[in-house]
């Protein structure tokens, strides 16, 4: 079962209101709260484990110099720290980097669904999906790391994206048409053997 | 038109997972798109599995010593050191900027003359200096000779321009005004103006360099350190220096207030001699001077009708003493409560003061005035030298009470050209006394006691005439002798006929 954590806009608030005043209980706060998401979002852009750990405590690290400087986020606390992890990722990889190549760590299985793509999409395993992400343009997948992976909202996702909202509207419904797609192909294959 | 539908459906259900919904809550809000949404949701729901797959646990327990590290590191406090250090040196390079440009504006400011962009400016600094100077005098004349020469530069140049300025007005013409060596041309309805008054004009300069008065006001704010100083007050003479009443007993003075009195007895048997008077001082910064020209009729001045007629050295009453209080004819005392001294004479001989009836006596060229605005009441100071009665003077001697002795009318014009000594021939008791010439009343010099000795002391009698062994001095030749009565008036000339 997933668990959704969902995010909690005033306490996210009251965070970075408190790391504005140089509490560094609240920087602890934040890191703790946003580390997974942050890592996850950069892991599956970056083939190494280890990598993928440095870029993410380079994120951080820019957040304490953000918060004791003058460039701290004003608002959208998420927002601001997956946008310094995909200009962490630019830097380090270029804009050209897609999503990892590397097996990930777990899978979770697929429930049992009447419809054949549904049920073909639920028993797909990790090595597939990220065969099939990969096939997507870099845009693509991104919007659908940030909006369903990381379940980021639409202003939030065109901020980070630099994009307008009506753009990212556009942008996710033909990244889900593409990749059902690619899904179609790859049952294809599948099925024929 | 239906993609954007989708969009907008797609977009709503996205939301909706990500608020908790569930996939089966959204295909029942949009039934019609039911079989479409269901493969996106899940294809969708992909990229989630794929991101929830990353495990983070191991990651998060070695990335947390690097950011414990971080938050303890100083280093990262770079952050804001360097933003503050960023906030002054912004700061610092306004503040040099708006000081170099005000400087450099005020700098360039006061060459600057009327009509040109940066004279406000002057004006501006000028103001400002004066309010935190307290209005410094100083610089009240510094900024009045600029006005001066700003005008000089406006008619070099030509150019139209109003102005204010202010001096000492040196000439008057017709219709012209020089003041401190600019020409002024005034209107026709000036009021009046002398020379010496200090005005501020304004005026306005034209194209051909002339200037035109628009306004002029007499001004006694400030005297340029340039300009004819205005009178001051004298040091007042110590006591000591003048003759008390005390100490010099005064003869019935009454007849002393009038000069026509040449006809009276002289009290000469009476009239003690001065028992203190002050010596000579060659030194005394300001003697009256009779206010006239060489060869032109003396004015009489106000002050000198106020001074009393009396003996030489010999006080006179005066208004403030409790027995002359209502007695208008009398002079005012000074302000020490003395009266002033009676008809001093200067060093060099030449008698200070016009006749009380304002004809001309023997004085030198009169100066400028700086202004004609009464001035104030001289101080009579006792620097006096008695001429001993052997040094043959310009003058007619004296009746022995001070009043000059009858003399000749003489021609109205006076000069300042030494008067032949009169010839004063010993009384003989007849009218046939010869009189010299001279005008209705002149200066004269006492007649001498001869039982005191006039002379305040050795250095100021003549090397040829030594003093006597009884300390008295012999009577000059042709003087007459102290102690004989006045002769009786005689006729004048002028009034024979």
């Amino acid at each position: 079962m997933i668990v959704i954590v969902l995010p909690d806009i005033a306490a996210e608030d009251f965070l970075l209101a408190q790391a504005k005043q140089g509490n560094d209980e609240a920087l602890r706060d934040i890191y703790q709260q946003y580390f997974t998401p942050v890592y996850q979002y950069i892991r599956l852009r970056v083939d190494n484990k280890q990598e993928a750990e440095d870029l993410a405590s380079e994120v951080f690290f820019k957040m304490i110099k953000a918060f004791r400087g003058r460039h701290a986020p004003r608002h959208s606390l998420r927002g601001w720290l997956f946008k310094t992890a995909l200009h962490v990722i630019f830097d380090h990889y270029g804009s050209r980097q897609k999503f990892t190549t590397e097996a990930l760590d777990d899978w979770l299985p697929a429930d049992t669904d009447p419809d054949p793509e549904t049920q073909f999409i639920r028993k797909l395993d990790i090595q597939r999906a990220q065969m099939a992400m990969r096939r997507l343009s870099l845009e693509q997948q991104e919007v659908l790391i940030l909006r369903f992976g990381q379940m980021l909202s639409l202003k939030e996702t065109a901020d980070i994206m630099g994009k307008q909202v009506n753009a990212i509207k556009a942008l996710q419904l033909r990244a889900i048409n593409s990749l059902r797609r690619i899904l179609a192909e790859m049952r294809m294959e599948f099925s024929h053997g | 038109m239906a993609d954007m539908r989708l969009a907008e459906i797609l977009d709503d259900c996205i939301n909706r997972l990500n608020r908790g919904e569930t996939v089966a809550d959204c295909l029942r809000l949009y039934p019609e798109y039911q079989r479409q949404l269901l493969p996106m949701l899940e294809a969708g729901r992909l990229a989630r599995r794929m991101t929830l797959s990353v495990t983070t646990t191991e990651a998060q327990a070695r990335v947390n010593m690097r950011f414990e590290q971080a938050l303890s590191q100083p280093a990262l406090l770079r952050g804001r050191s360097s933003a503050t250090l960023h906030l002054i040196t912004w700061a610092a390079i306004f503040i040099l900027l708006i000081g170099l440009f005000g400087g450099s504006l005020l700098a360039f400011s006061q060459t600057a003359i009327p009509g040109d962009t940066l004279y406000g400016v002057k004006q501006w600094s000028e103001t400002t200096a004066l309010a935190l100077t307290g209005n410094s005098r100083t610089l009240q004349e510094q900024f009045a000779q600029r006005r001066i020469q700003e005008t000089q530069q406006l008619v070099k140049l030509q150019r139209p321009a109003d102005i204010t300025f202010s001096g000492i007005i040196e000439k008057i013409g017709q219709t012209t005004l020089i003041v401190q060596g600019l020409t002024v041309q005034i209107p026709i309805d000036t009021p009046a103006l002398a020379p010496g008054m200090r005005v501020e004009i304004k005026a306005r300069t034209d194209a051909n360099g002339a200037i035109f008065a628009l306004d002029i006001q007499e001004t006694r704010q400030m005297i340029p350190a340039s300009a004819t100083p205005m009178p001051t007050t004298t040091p007042l003479p110590t006591s000591t220096l003048l003759p008390t009443l005390t100490l010099t007993p005064v003869p019935d003075l009454s007849v002393m207030n009038t000069m026509t009195i040449p006809d009276n007895p002289l009290p000469t048997a009476t009239l003690p001699p001065p028992a203190i008077f002050p010596p000579p001082n060659q030194n005394q910064p300001h003697v009256p001077q009779p206010s006239c020209q060489p060869n032109t009729p003396c004015e009489p001045r106000l002050e000198t009708t106020l001074l009393p007629i009396c003996a030489p050295g010999i006080a006179a009453p005066c208004r403030p003493n409790p027995a002359n209080q209502n007695n208008p004819n009398l002079p005012p005392c000074q302000p020490s409560g003395t009266p002033f001294p009676c008809v001093p004479i200067q060093p060099n001989g030449n008698p200070v003061m016009c006749n009380l009836n304002g004809t001309p006596a023997p004085c030198p060229p009169r100066t400028p005035a700086p202004n004609t605005t009464p001035q104030p009441r001289p101080m009579l100071l006792p620097t006096v030298t008695l001429r001993p009665f052997n040094t043959p003077p310009n003058l007619p001697v004296c009746n022995n009470n001070g009043t000059p002795a009858p003399c000749q009318p003489r021609p109205p014009a006076p000069n300042t050209t030494p008067q032949p000594r009169p010839t004063v021939m010993p009384p003989t008791g007849d009218n046939t006394t010869p009189i010299p010439p001279c005008g209705i009343e002149k200066p004269c010099l006492p007649p001498p006691n001869p039982g005191e000795n006039l002379l305040p002391n050795a250095e100021n009698r003549p090397p040829e005439q030594p003093m006597p062994p009884g300390g008295n001095l012999p009577p000059p030749e042709n003087a007459r002798p102290p102690d004989i009565t006045p002769p009786p008036s005689p006729p004048r000339p002028g009034n024979n006929g």
